[in-house]
């Protein structure tokens, strides 16, 4: 057993998430639902950046409630603002390999070989701002694959591209995680995400409740509702 | 673009629409025309007897109405100029817009008053005013204030009449030692102000003992706030006049009533309404006696006055000597 | 468009007015450098210290945040002379400092010099100079926030990285607003200066203008100070993006790097500094004004009114302007668009008296002046304060023809429903807060064209001027408080109808 939220509550503002599920070791998970019932709040608590009030987190049995973002073994990407616009692509990567990286020759070889594993070598020394959306989530996959963490916590990042770009990401991703045995927990409205994904799954209520489905009870019940 | 081109429409037809009567226009400086100055009382009394609409435009300070007849030149809507200061006098006649007004007119100066042009409707002394609560000793000529210890503000001269005021009157009174007077002077100065009000503020404030301005300013403090404290301070080697004067310009087409403007001007009316609004000296002594406050304590024979044509070069030496003498 | 060449066209036409040279005195050479440096020390200690002290607002919580910023927003709406008293209260000669110095037998210290010019200039542009950052740290993405977190960055990778590129961003033209500000006023420097040596360039083309009668002298001068003005305005387009005057801060604090004890107490202390420094002529005015509040005689009323009137004039006009001209600038081509908007930005790069004289000089011979003051007193404030709204409005119309202009265009809207049914719903907070800050500036202000013409129609600064020109400072610090409620209350309505500004973002976004 991996990642184990053991009825956890986690609070943003006014509003509070209760959930409640478990990830084993290079398995998936997709939190699903509609937007407003805190998708995105789950994320932040499970990262870090929102306290986790009740319950508890454990990771190899091990709580993280109290661990800083840093520490936690996850690493999370944002909806947009994943990299910062005033350095280049390759620079941006280089601080996966910790704050104060810089483009040794060593570290040159790292994010080179990376970037060339998201197919962005050609455009390692462009600005952030002077690619495609496209490019610019895959450069920021490649950081977080440089961090090395087993959890990688995707909010929705990549709901501003089309279906046919988006899952061709996907399917890097997924493919660089079986290959290094990460799980991936990933956040959508998009049904046809989650098919992709083949996770388990914690579907959200609304008003703060969620609920966790094994993938196979999950697509049996609601394979109607979403045609997936 | 649509909206600003109606308003611009607006603005040249509004005057067409208003009532037509003869109307005078007398351009004055700002603090003429306040609702609580001589302004609106002497329209009042004027338009009872002329059967005409008298107008006073208003134009910034003393200093800020001469550049505006200036500016304007030939084309200035004036039939009367009200305020001019007697140290700007030549500078005015220069501009060549005024004519004599034929009045022939007995004034109470000190003076000898002979221009045909110009005549004055006010006039005041020069003065460093002190909070006589503050200042014990309040200093009694130039040379006790510069040895003194007392703070002052002044104003600058390139800015403000009264500044210009001070500069002459030093250098007139000490002529090539006013250098000398000044740099003795330079450690009394707080500081040097645009104008007469922030000057006059920093005094009121506290900020400085004394502040220079009319021998008729404690008067103001006395009829209107009961407040007996201002003194004027009365220097031996006299005080430096300034008179303001009123003028008809050569455009007008109504130079009767322009003249019969410049009567009334010094009538027992307006003569005795222009002291206590305007807080200066009358040209003309009203019959009913003033308040107290106005009694003039400068001697006769103290009376510093110039004459138009020296001031220009005056001027130049002084705001010199003034520049290189404040190293502030 | 003829507004963008407004500061050019008016020194010509004090030049058709008068006899031109290009030579440059000794005297006013000197002027000239000490108007430099006054202007880029008081701009350069402003911006350093509001660095600080907004990153403190920005990163932290406390009651009063809210009215603070708010504060912070009719500072420059004070008229000077009002700041000037309240420097001279708090650190002249009976100030506090001073009277402690006194009561344990020190010398008592003079404000006047540099010191007291840049006190000065710092009370009125700090405020300034702090909204504007804090606007830029907001507008730093909580995401990098977070990232910064996630990737354990230090302090000072942490400043790399978030900070240092927002400030270069942003500080620039802030810094160039300032000391564009510093150098075309001439009163705080003289005043607090303590003397001639503290001459600035605005003070001799005064003085040429209305001492001399020579608008040579002024044309020349108002040249020189044009070009200098220009170029820097120039450099800090170059290696800045504008300003972008957020019309609505939402303030959250975040909480993006642990804070020792240390930092928290120069984050109180930097915040605190600034609630007394700003809050001061406010508190002084108050006091000051409330015991006079009813001695001031019922014809502030109408200077009140027209005030409002005014206020609404210019702002209308500003709104119809900057609306029509944002929408030009960002259809232009590199190079004129360039010339356009550094033409419509050097309006503030003009002394405002020479642009008042040159106002004058076209206009007096068609249009009679004093009859109409008020409206060209709103017409002339509307004008000048352009600059101001554009940088508000510039931003929202490059992204919104950025986002859409191609689809208009193959939609073939013409240029007045693009304007009408494109960027103004889409605009409609921008728009309304530029009216609201102009509003308030305009209430504020002067009016340059005053000095030449009046009628007996005041407005609420004439009629403070008028108070203190005769002997009234009492009833004039009651005026002054009419004012500082009038601004405020201007600014809380628009605060108020900005409580939408998260729906704008959306719609932005």
């Amino acid at each position: 057993m991996q990642l184990c939220a053991k009825k956890c509550s986690i609070k943003n503002g006014n509003f509070s998430v209760n959930c409640d599920f478990v990830l084993k070791k290079g398995n998936h998970l997709a939190l699903f639902g509609p937007s407003g019932t805190g998708k995105s709040t789950v994320l932040l608590g499970l990262s870090g950046f929102l306290p986790i009030r009740e319950g508890e987190l454990l990771y190899k049995n091990k709580t993280l409630s109290s661990l800083e973002p840093k520490d936690r073994p996850i690493d999370i990407l944002f909806q947009e603002n994943n990299l910062f616009p005033h350095i280049s692509v390759a620079q941006n990567v280089v601080l996966g390999l910790g704050p104060s990286a810089r483009m040794t020759n060593q570290n040159k070889e790292i994010v080179y070989k990376i970037l060339k594993k998201v197919n962005l070598f050609e455009e390692k020394d462009r600005l952030p701002e002077n690619i495609s959306g496209g490019q610019r989530s895959r450069v920021a996959i490649a950081r977080s694959l440089l961090r090395k963490k087993p959890i990688l916590l995707l909010d929705e990042p990549f709901s501003a591209l089309d279906f046919v770009l988006k899952s061709d990401i996907l399917k890097l991703l997924i493919s660089i995680a079986k290959k290094d045995k990460l799980s991936i927990l990933l956040v959508s409205h998009d049904p046809r995400d989650i098919r992709f994904l083949g996770g388990d799954i914690l579907y959200f209520l609304g008003k703060g409740k969620t609920k966790f489905y094994k993938k196979d009870v999950f697509h049996k019940e609601f394979s109607k509702k979403f045609e997936v | 673009m649509k909206i600003l081109f109606a308003i611009l429409l607006f603005t040249f037809i509004s005057p067409l629409l208003a009532e037509e009567k003869t109307s005078l226009i007398v351009y004055t400086y700002d603090s003429f025309n306040t609702e609580w100055g001589p302004g609106p009382k002497i329209e009042k009394a004027f338009e009872e007897g002329c059967n005409c609409d008298l107008k006073f435009v208003s134009a910034g300070d003393g200093a800020a109405l001469l550049a505006k007849i200036r500016l304007e030149g030939e084309k200035t809507k004036a039939d009367v100029v009200l305020g001019l200061d007697s140290n700007v006098l030549e500078e005015a006649r220069k501009t060549k817009l005024f004519l004599p007004n034929g009045l022939n007119i007995e004034l109470d100066l000190p003076i000898q008053w002979k221009d045909d042009t110009f005549l004055p409707f006010d006039w005041g002394f020069f003065a460093f005013i002190f909070d006589g609560s503050k200042t014990k000793k309040i200093p009694q000529s130039f040379k006790e204030l510069v040895d003194s210890d007392i703070r002052l503000v002044i104003q600058d001269p390139r800015s403000s009449t009264p500044g210009l005021g001070l500069i002459l009157w030093i250098q007139k009174v000490f002529g090539s030692d006013s250098k000398a007077v000044w740099e003795k002077m330079s450690d009394n100065i707080v500081t040097v102000t645009p104008g007469w009000s922030e000057a006059y503020g920093l005094f009121l404030e506290g900020e400085a003992d004394g502040v220079l301005s009319y021998t008729t300013s404690p008067a103001y403090h006395i009829i209107a706030e009961k407040d007996f404290s201002k003194k004027a301070a009365i220097f031996k080697e006299g005080h430096l006049m300034q008179i303001e004067v009123a003028a008809i310009t050569a455009k007008t087409s109504k130079r009767k009533l322009a003249k019969s403007f410049m009567t009334f001007l010094i009538s027992d009316t307006a003569q005795s309404i222009i002291p206590t609004t305007n807080w200066m000296y009358p040209a003309k002594n009203p019959k009913l006696a003033l308040p107290e406050a106005f009694d003039i304590k400068v001697a006769k024979d103290k009376a510093i006055y110039l004459q138009p044509k020296s001031v220009p070069d005056l001027t130049s030496k002084a705001l010199q000597v003034w520049k290189l003498a404040i190293r502030k | 468009m003829g507004v963008s060449f407004l500061s050019l066209g008016s020194i010509i036409i004090l030049l058709v007015n008068s006899q031109f040279s290009f030579f440059i005195s000794h005297y006013e050479r000197e002027i000239l450098i000490f108007t430099l440096f006054q202007g880029f020390l008081s701009a350069l200690l402003s911006v350093c210290l509001a660095i600080p002290i907004s990153r403190s607002i920005f990163r932290n919580n406390f009651p009063g945040k809210n009215i603070l910023v708010r504060l912070m927003n009719v500072m420059f709406v004070l008229p000077v002379l009002i700041v000037i008293l309240t420097v001279i209260k708090i650190f002249g000669f009976n100030g506090t400092p001073n009277q402690i110095l006194d009561f344990f037998g020190f010398e008592k210290i003079s404000i006047y010099g540099l010191q007291g010019i840049l006190i000065g200039h710092i009370l009125i542009n700090l405020p300034f100079a702090v909204r504007l950052i804090l606007s830029g740290w907001l507008m730093i993405p909580s995401e990098h926030f977070r990232l910064a977190r996630q990737l354990n960055f230090s302090r000072k990778e942490y400043f790399k990285y978030l900070e240092l590129p927002m400030l270069i961003k942003i500080i620039p033209s802030i810094f160039t607003i300032i000391f564009l500000f510093c150098c075309l006023t001439f009163s705080i420097a003289l005043i607090l200066g303590g003397g001639p040596g503290s001459t600035t360039l605005e003070l001799a083309i005064y003085q040429s203008i209305i001492f001399d009668g020579n608008l040579g002298v002024a044309a020349r001068l108002s040249l020189y100070q044009l070009i200098i003005m220009i170029l820097i305005l120039i450099i800090s387009f170059k290696i800045s993006a504008k300003p972008v005057f957020e019309n609505s801060l939402i303030l959250k604090a975040e909480n993006y790097i642990a804070k020792n004890r240390l930092q928290q107490g120069l984050d109180f202390l930097s915040v605190a500094t600034l609630a007394i420094f700003i809050s001061m002529p406010p508190i002084i005015i108050f006091c000051k004004g409330i015991p006079n509040i009813f001695s001031v005689e019922t014809f502030v009323f109408s200077a009140l009114l027209n005030s409002l009137l005014v206020a609404f004039l210019a702002a209308t006009v500003n709104l119809c302007i900057s609306v029509v001209l944002s929408f030009t600038i960002v259809k232009e081509e590199s190079l004129r668009k360039l010339v356009l908007e550094i033409g419509t930005f050097s309006l503030i790069c003009i002394s405002p008296l020479v642009l008042g004289t040159a106002i004058f000089l076209a206009l007096f011979k068609y249009i009679d002046i004093s009859e109409n003051s008020l409206v060209l007193t709103g017409l002339v404030n509307g004008i000048l304060t352009i600059p101001f709204s554009l940088t508000i409005l510039l931003p929202g119309f490059v992204k919104i023809t950025k986002r859409y202009g191609h689809i208009m265009r193959s939609l073939g809207l013409s240029n007045f429903k693009q304007i009408f049914e494109i960027y103004f719903p889409l605009m409609k907070f921008p728009i309304r807060f530029a009216f609201a800050l102009v509003f308030a500036l305009s209430i504020g202000d002067l009016g340059i064209i005053v000095l030449f013409s009046g009628s007996e129609s005041s407005t609420l600064p004439m009629y403070l001027y008028r108070l203190m020109g005769s002997y009234r400072m009492d009833e004039a610090y009651a005026v002054a408080l009419l004012l500082l409620i009038l601004a405020l209350s201007s600014f809380w309505i628009i605060e108020k109808g900005f409580y939408y500004a998260t729906l704008r973002k959306k719609m932005l976004n």
